[in-house]
């Protein structure tokens, strides 16, 4: 798995995860100061430890594989390109790709884009286990629900419940107050219950198994 | 209150991170228990979703490009430094120096061969340097034509960062950028005729496209990654270029069908279907004939020519007159003719002889699973053979045969359904004929230099027979792994009924010759002959094994 679960007894995050190695905090830092001298072998493996996260978050706020595809590698380009201005002041890396990604869906919303149809359905990875039908069928109902919240609110879900971030790092992504940040997480978690709570009575039979 | 929710909530959600327990949390909240239980619930059923990731293809596939992209703009950055350098009286000569210190770094930096070749030539360092950005063209004089011909292609207009979706038509300047999801293909024409496919997961760059005169085009691309298969129309103009740059080579064609595959590490592999291709890099070059491919690997020298892998399957379709034919894949690729003699081949790998031989045949390598269409389209009254073949490893392992009577003027589909899985062919099925009708399964771009040279497809003399009455049975020759037939040779030839064809199998090193199939005369002499007879098509093959096994029996 990626990075620590928000269920599991953790401390906030000090690591970034691969799938074939755990970085610290430390070496992080190494790489991106060699990145930001202009190496792109270094980028490259920056690349390859935030691709998930960034892709995962496009992806939830786009609903479309290909368009969270196409917009993902527009991230990291921009990446590369605003790289020489990084500084480390006290924000972790992530938070600022975090905030390149954010702002470039935003633009991504207001231009005048073909929006591509939205997927239907969680996109499979080949080497993902099989899903038993009814778990995913919940899966499927999540996705739904997150797809139908208003743009910022499903944007503090991603990223508070998705991809374990916490309130400082929403503040500086997106450009928010801690206050405004735990009122959006509020009426979202309140809007996600309603809705999820509207499938259920649809759907009742599959939830009570489970 | 809402605000004491609000915090109170983010309070409970801090603590949950933490691994303390729900119940722990609502107890030292009793009054918004009620409200904070069903939010404590919700998020944590978001928090235990599976995490939706990006695919492995993507992951490969995005890499590469980026990286490739990354390091090219490195190298521009690095060669706009020097030519400031350069611009500096008394530094010529230490930017030169820098300069061909940097070309000479394998690692990191692509530079495409051509900046090679023009430094042994002894060219200006202004003149190397604005060649070494290729993605500033020096004239815009021509476009070319989009045809998606299946899923999502996206395009990038020069000067712009953004991908827009590619519409179907649209015409693009040299400067753009051309690329294919993993389940999309895409061609384009240009104004000469000529016409590249691009495969799922291809991202190419229009570097030139500039008429030098009236005669002479000049075609420059740039292959990113992925598959390519190009058809480069015959031009008597020396002048005349039609050139791909990978990372790691180039290929400079005169008229000829061949393909492109750039993988995950810059590794180039050029196969030559028809014509002749000069793959350069690393200041050597190599000419590929027809049947040879060569690979070259990033920053090193192209390997020798060797033959071509032998499809492992494929597909031949003969269609006698008075019909032309074409072939349309389940990618919504097309190869083939019209009767006005417009060819197109858009299906990599694919071979069409001409319908004016009297019998046309269509051969396609390694045939994906999905539905075909055969179009037929008539330029007599008469009769038509269809023969349907599919070879698995040389040997046919299903046939078709039918005969339609046909009028001048119409227009026919048949359908073909094809079950393959890992390369073997689990069914096949051919439906009824019907009429075209409205349809035009083939999606094809024809420019104003092709109309030009269009020579029509003659009916035949007589009512169902060919132009050439003569010689219109077909004989498919093939070999496996191991060696090859070299008498009459490999391919399609065409004999008179009762003619005697001498067959010559030799195998290669460490293999030895094992039997034919085919209705040969003695299928264990690897000289043989075969008679033709008046069945429109006959397959020959030859199989070898390595030379030790036959002692283990």
């Amino acid at each position: 798995m990626e990075s620590l679960r928000y269920t599991g007894s953790k401390e906030n995050a000090t690591r970034e995860t691969t799938e074939t190695k755990t970085y610290e905090d430390i070496e992080i830092k190494r790489l991106v100061k060699q990145a930001i001298d202009g190496d792109v072998e270094t980028f490259g493996e920056l690349y390859g430890i935030y691709l998930d996260r960034i892709y995962r978050y496009v992806f939830y706020q786009v609903h479309n594989k290909v368009t969270a595809e196409d917009l993902t590698e527009e991230i990291f380009m921009k990446a590369w390109r605003g790289i020489g201005k990084y500084r480390w002041k006290g924000q972790p890396f992530s938070a600022w790709l975090y905030r390149i990604a954010h702002n470039h869906v935003i633009d991504y919303f207001r231009t005048s884009r073909q929006h591509q149809p939205l997927d239907r359905e969680i996109p499979a990875d080949g080497d993902q286990p099989q899903q038993e039908l009814e778990t995913k069928q919940i899966q499927q109902s999540l996705l739904r629900a997150i797809s139908s919240l208003p743009q910022q609110q499903k944007q503090v879900i991603t990223l508070k419940f998705i991809e374990d971030l916490d309130n400082r790092a929403i503040e500086h992504i997106m450009g928010k107050s801690q206050g405004a940040i735990r009122v959006m997480q509020m009426r979202a978690l309140a809007a996600l219950r309603q809705i999820l709570n509207e499938e259920m009575e649809e759907c009742e039979p599959i939830y009570q198994r489970l | 209150m809402r605000t004491d929710l609000s915090k109170a909530l983010d309070e409970c959600l801090g603590r949950l991170r933490k691994g303390e327990a729900v119940e722990a949390c609502l107890t030292d909240f009793p009054h918004l228990r009620h409200q904070l239980e069903p939010l404590l619930s919700t998020a944590l059923s978001i928090s235990t979703a599976p995490r939706v990731s990006p695919s492995n293809e993507f992951r490969t596939v995005s890499k590469s490009r980026l990286m490739m992209q990354l390091r090219e703009r490195s190298n521009q950055a690095k060669v706009a430094k020097q030519r400031q350098e350069a611009a500096q009286p008394g530094m010529l000569g230490t930017a030169c120096r820098g300069f061909l210190q940097a070309l000479g770094r394998p690692r990191g930096l692509v530079v495409p061969v051509t900046l090679l070749l023009l430094i042994a030539m002894g060219g200006s360092l202004f003149m190397i340097v604005s060649l070494a950005s290729p993605s500033q063209p020096t004239a815009l004089a021509s476009q070319c034509t989009v045809s998606v011909l299946s899923g999502g292609v996206q395009i990038q207009i020069p000067g712009s960062d953004d991908w827009q979706v590619a519409v179907d038509g649209m015409t693009l300047d040299a400067g753009s950028r051309v690329k294919t999801a993993t389940d999309s293909h895409a061609m384009l024409t240009f104004f000469e005729g000529s016409s590249i496919k691009l495969e799922p997961g291809t991202d190419i760059e229009i570097q030139r496209l500039e008429r030098v005169d009236e005669h002479s085009t000049d075609i420059v691309l740039k292959q990113w990654l992925g598959t390519t298969w190009s058809r480069v129309v015959k031009r008597l103009d020396p002048g005349a270029r039609y050139e791909i740059q990978t990372p790691s080579a180039q290929a400079l064609v005169r008229g000829t069908l061949f393909e492109i595959e750039v993988g995950e590490t810059a590794l180039t592999t050029v196969r030559t279907t028809e014509g002749l291709v000069s793959v350069s890099a690393q200041n050597e070059e190599v000419f590929l004939p027809v049947g040879q491919e060569a690979t070259v690997e990033f920053g090193a020298s192209p390997s020798e020519p060797r033959p071509m892998a032998t499809a492992d399957s494929e597909l031949i379709i003969t269609v006698g007159m008075p019909a032309v034919a074409s072939v349309c894949d389940p990618t919504g690729s097309s190869t083939g003719y019209l009767p006005d003699g417009f060819a197109f081949n858009q299906i990599t790998g694919a071979q069409s002889t001409s319908p004016s031989d009297g019998v046309q045949v269509i051969t396609i390598p390694n045939p994906v699973a999905g539905e075909y269409s055969v179009v037929l389209r008539c330029v007599a009254d008469g009769t038509s053979q269809v023969n349907l073949t599919y070879l698995s490893k040389g040997e046919a392992v299903f046939t078709h045969a039918s005969a339609h009577e046909v009028t001048s003027g119409s227009e026919w589909l048949i359908p073909i359904h094809l079950e393959v899985a890992d390369g073997q062919l689990i069914s096949a099925t051919v439906g009824d004929i019907e009429p075209l009708g409205d349809r035009a399964p083939e999606k094809i771009v024809r420019t104003e230099a092709v109309e030009e040279t269009l020579v029509p497809i003659e009916p035949p003399e007589e009512p169902g027979q060919p132009a050439d009455s003569e010689c219109n049975y077909a004989l498919v020759v093939t070999s496996s792994t191991g060696g090859s037939v070299t008498e009459p040779g490999q391919g399609v030839f065409f004999y008179r009924a009762g003619t005697v064809v001498d067959l010559i199998a030799e195998p290669d090193e460490g293999w030895e010759f094992k039997s034919w199939t085919g209705i040969v005369a003695d299928r264990a002499c690897p000289t043989t002959t075969i008679t033709i007879t008046t069945v429109k098509l006959e397959v020959v093959t030859a199989h070898f094994v390595p030379q030790h096994s036959s002692a283990l029996k």
